[in-house]
């Protein structure tokens, strides 16, 4: 036998004998490649993001890009960071000069995916839906990332492999962490939501990359977008459930755990430290809990479970759930063993520390003061570091507000997040970080609550205590009304108050009337 | 009796007419002072950091024995390891130590081991309380070779913290065409000593006003508490028409808010917060916090309480519900650490144990500025929050407790990244301060034939368990592995 036909023969050999038969298949047919780019969109979006500082106001009006992929039913996935606060949308496939109006049918902040919908159906002829991988790709396997990316107006190729599997956080909420791929491809921006292929099949949707470190781009993988597609079949995105409760991994693996509540150190699991009262396990975990395994996946010392050929968190398993769905756990509790099963139910109202997005953040302006909920995005709002900049008071609050009992029942912290200077409040000076802490000698948890206090006032004054030392805030009720209709003209408010229902401000866009 | 004595002192002096016809040589009176310093790493207590040299200017003053000393800053000693004189007549140095320090006035006076050390030096005469717009002159060394003089004006009185406290005291704000200066110059009116510098601000430096320093010394050079007294409470300005109105006292013109009243104050169940202060002792208080200073003029009201002693009765008029009371206490002496959060750590460092390589602190402020110059935006959240909205609330024998770092080692293994969590019970005992801390760590909880100590954090962070017998073992292993070299702060059951 020729000696190089023999060493190609164990090369293929070898490559066969890997797991993922993907890996024979390459990132992307080139025979497949003209078929399959036709599907993919140039999502072109018009923005207008709102000013949480000034709450009835919007910052400037912006224009971007990214991309998105046809899935059947004249409906185009992409992310939702792409579509967030969007006033007009528009997409344009691949090889066609023309742009179509869509428009959002659902949209996922927590997870980063949205649909668009198109209702011209000519704009999907000839082409064919995408289908999802069944499976996860293998570590070092090939992809292959196709969209609209910057540096230029045609469709791009690039080519990667899968660098690593883990649980992360998603920026776009946030406050959410899922499956997450990384690839070693670049994905710029443009490329948001845009499909990445393994073979013919669809893999993930590319949606972020890591600034600090090179050749560090992220795909949001099938499960979790095959999640997303589960939960819009009835009608209503539910989203995905807060896990709701706090632990420490590796704790259980010291001796002196082991010792003490009777662990089996081969299988230690995981220390429950928290669970909140909003939290779908309350009741069925508590602190000081060892849970060993989830849905019979046995949960390592690590926090993680095996799975997809790969040690991924345990709480993955969890977040594919929808409502109803049941989980089973297997915990330790005071030295005995025990099993729960339950239908996992949404959280119950608690303070969201994931970003909004909505059309109208809730505000009131009373006495000229600006009274809003403490959110992520005012946080934000104190600049790229607010991190650092923003107010100590917010931050404390924002964070771990919810563990101190000074604050027990409060859903919403409401802070002056300025003041429209008129007579009425003169002496006010208000300090770097004002939160209200009551009204009138009435606790405050919500900004409802509070409007309805202000509305309800008979007294001479309103006077407001803020959190801490800072001198209280009194106005005169009797000066009120002319005070508000001067400011009402002199800055130019639509009105006094806007206190909901939240709308999301990409979805408040309609579909075009025919 | 004391607050007219008091009163009758300041007016006297206030109308001292000043001796502009000599000029003062400060070469006879004034030395200079070279400190080393070296304060301790908060993040790692065991280190020491480097050593610094300061250089600053000493005055030569009478104590109430009458035995001279060299008067510079409180914040001239702080973290110092050697101190030593220099005088200008022949540059001979001479060791000195701390004979006396007060934070809460920022002052201090040093002496020599051997006393005929001072001898060719003269005491300086201490001079009265003097009006802003004088003329002064600010003796200063930049080179530590020469004295040399420079004229300049008070432009202000102001009241301020201290550089080594919070207690809040009044400083001359001098207008000098220099840079460079607050280390504890000499400031003279004619030949008389009116105040010593104590920092440099954009536009002006801080000085020290003489009544201050007659204040520091006039108790014995030997006693170890402060002279400064404080009424344990904290007042804000009432210019709110609407708020004057809500607390019924629309139809007076003065008087401020009371805002805090500590639950150690001798006032604490007689005064409580939105009274209204409307005078102290004779004073009338107006709506921005001032009172009437003989000399000064309007400065804030603390400034009646930096001229008494503890002990000394202060009268409070106030309004509630638009009734006027009086109360009547005595002061009790300010102690800057008699708060949740140590505020100074001069004298000792605040409290740390190491206990199975936990590094177990009390909260200070020291460690907070670990965070760098805006630590007060970007130091641990809860630490500012309970810095900005709950030190001044005094709860006795209360301190913030917490585990800075964990030294990595198998006893502790897992527990590596509990980092800034404060404790709050050990084997189910509170923790309220590093002594319960050990109190709590001798008692371990016994079970399964072992024993243990149980950690419980806040914020929902869970339990840090050890082994107690193997982090006592620990200890010399984690100290060898660290390289911390002095023992005695790591927890054992023969230490106390």
């Amino acid at each position: 036998m020729n000696f190089s036909v023999l060493i190609t023969a164990l090369i293929l050999l070898v490559q066969g004998s890997l797991t993922g038969s993907d890996i024979l298949a390459g990132p992307v047919q080139e025979k497949d490649l003209p078929q399959l780019r036709k599907s993919v969109f140039k999502v072109r979006v018009t923005t207008q993001d709102p000013d949480f500082r000034l709450p009835w106001s919007y910052l400037p009006i912006n224009r971007s890009h990214g991309s998105g992929f046809y899935i059947g039913q004249q409906r185009i996935l992409t992310n939702a960071h792409v579509l967030a606060n969007s006033r007009f949308i528009s997409v344009q496939r691949d090889g066609d000069p023309e742009s179509i109006p869509a428009y959002v049918e659902f949209i996922a902040h927590d997870a980063d995916l949205a649909l668009l919908k198109v209702d011209q159906p000519d704009a999907f002829k000839g082409l064919r839906p995408l289908s999802l991988s069944d499976s996860l790709p293998v570590l070092h396997s090939p992809v292959a990332t196709v969209g609209f990316p910057m540096g230029g107006e045609q469709i791009s190729v690039t080519k990667g492999i899968i660098s690593r599997i883990e649980w992360r956080r998603y920026v776009h909420s946030s406050a959410h962490s899922h499956l997450m791929i990384q690839v070693d491809s670049a994905i710029n921006s443009g490329n948001s939501g845009g499909p990445v292929f393994q073979g013919n099949k669809v893999v993930g949707v590319a949606f972020q990359s890591f600034s600090a470190a090179e050749n560090t781009g992220y795909i949001i993988p099938v499960p979790v977008i095959s999640r997303f597609l589960r939960d819009i079949k009835d009608g209503t995105y539910d989203g995905h459930i807060h896990a709701g409760f706090r632990f420490n991994t590796r704790v259980n693996s010291n001796r002196a755990n082991i010792l003490f509540y009777g662990l089996n150190p081969k299988h230690p699991g995981i220390k429950i430290s928290w669970v909140h009262e909003w939290s779908t396990f309350y009741g069925k975990l508590l602190a000081k809990d060892t849970l060993l395994s989830i849905n019979d996946h046995k949960i390592g010392g690590d926090g993680k479970v095996a799975l997809f050929g790969e040690r991924i968190s345990f709480l993955h398993i969890f977040d594919m759930l929808l409502p109803d769905e049941n989980l089973r756990l297997q915990l330790i509790r005071d030295g005995k063993k025990l099993t729960t099963q339950f239908k996992v139910k949404k959280s119950l109202p608690h303070p969201d520390q994931g970003n909004l997005y909505v059309k109208k953040p809730r505000w009131i302006v009373h006495g000229g003061l600006i009274f809003t909920p403490l959110s992520r995005n005012l946080l934000n709002s104190f600049g790229h570091r607010w991190y650092k900049s923003s107010p100590p008071l917010y931050k404390y609050l924002f964070y771990n507000g919810e563990f101190d009992a000074d604050f027990k029942g409060i859903t919403e912290y409401i802070v002056i997040a300025g003041k429209l200077p008129h007579p009425v409040n003169r002496y006010i000076n208000l300090s770097k970080s004002p939160v209200v802490r009551q009204v009138n000698g009435i606790e405050i948890e919500s900004l409802e609550q509070l409007s309805t206090v202000f509305y309800n006032n008979r007294s001479k004054h309103l006077k407001i205590d803020l959190v801490g030392l800072s001198e209280p805030i009194v106005l005169p009720q009797h000066e009120l009304e002319t005070a508000h209709n001067e400011i009402i003209q002199k800055y130019h408010l639509p009105s006094l108050s806007w206190t909901g229902p939240d709308e999301d401000g990409a979805l408040s866009i309609k579909r075009p009337h025919h | 009796m004391k607050e007219l004595t008091g009163l009758f002192f300041i007016f006297l002096f206030g109308c001292t007419a000043p001796n502009h016809s000599s000029v003062f040589t400060p070469d006879a009176s004034v030395v200079l002072i070279r400190v080393y310093k070296q304060d301790h790493s908060q993040v790692d207590p065991w280190i020491k950091k480097k050593i610094s040299t300061e250089h600053h200017l000493g005055t030569i003053v009478k104590g109430s024995d009458n035995e001279r000393y060299i008067l510079v800053t409180a914040w001239a000693t702080i973290h110092s390891t050697e101190i030593s004189m220099i005088r200008y007549q022949d540059k001979k140095v001479t060791p000195l130590q701390i004979k006396k320090v007060d934070y809460n006035s920022n002052l201090a006076i040093l002496s020599p081991k051997d006393k005929k050390s001072l001898d060719g030096l003269i005491p300086v005469t201490i001079g009265p309380d003097i009006q802003t717009g004088s003329d002064i002159n600010l003796f200063t060394d930049y080179n530590q070779v020469k004295i040399q003089n420079h004229k300049g004006s008070i432009s202000a009185v102001g009241v301020y913290e201290g550089t080594t406290s919070s207690y809040q005291i009044p400083n001359y704000l001098l207008k000098i065409d220099k840079i460079a200066l607050g280390w504890s110059e000499p400031v003279f009116y004619g030949n008389q000593l009116i105040a010593i510098s104590s920092g440099q601000g954009k536009e002006y430096i801080f000085a020290l006003p003489s009544m201050l320093i007659r204040k520091f010394l006039q108790s014995p050079p030997e006693s170890i508490t402060s002279d400064f007294p404080t009424p344990g409470f904290a007042t804000q300005s009432l210019l709110s028409p609407e708020l004057r109105d809500s607390l019924s006292v629309s139809e007076l013109n003065h008087g401020i808010r009371i805002a805090l009243v500590e639950s150690n104050s001798p006032y604490a169940n007689q005064i409580f917060p939105n009274d209204v202060l409307t005078k102290v002792g004779q004073y009338p208080i107006d709506k921005h916090q001032n009172y009437k200073h003989p000399v000064w003029g309007d400065i804030p009201w603390v400034a009646i309480y930096n001229q008494m002693s503890p002990g000394d009765p202060l009268s409070l008029e106030i309004y509630r519900n638009g009734k006027k009371l009086t109360v009547r206490e005595e002061l009790r002496p300010y102690r800057a650490n008699d708060h949740l959060i140590w505020q100074d750590q001069y004298q000792s460092q605040a409290p740390w144990v190491i206990y199975g390589g936990l590094i177990i602190q009390e909260l200070s402020k020291d460690y907070l500025k670990s965070w760098g110059k805006l630590w007060q935006q970007e130091a641990n959240s809860t630490f500012l929050y309970y810095w900005f909205h709950k030190n001044m609330i005094h709860r006795p024998e209360k301190r913030i407790v917490f585990i800075s770092k964990v030294l990595s080692d198998p006893v502790n293994a897992g527990y590596e990244p509990f980092t800034n969590v404060m404790i709050e019970s050990i084997n189910s005992k509170p923790v309220t301060s590093l002594e319960s801390v050990r109190n709590a760590i001798a008692s371990p909880v016994k079970k399964n034939e072992h024993e243990f100590t149980i950690f419980s954090l806040s914020e929902g962070r869970g339990e840090i368990i050890l082994l107690h017998k193997e982090a006592v073992g620990s200890q010399r292993r984690i100290a060898d592995r660290y390289n911390i070299f002095k023992k005695d702060h790591f927890f054992s059951e023969l230490s106390r």
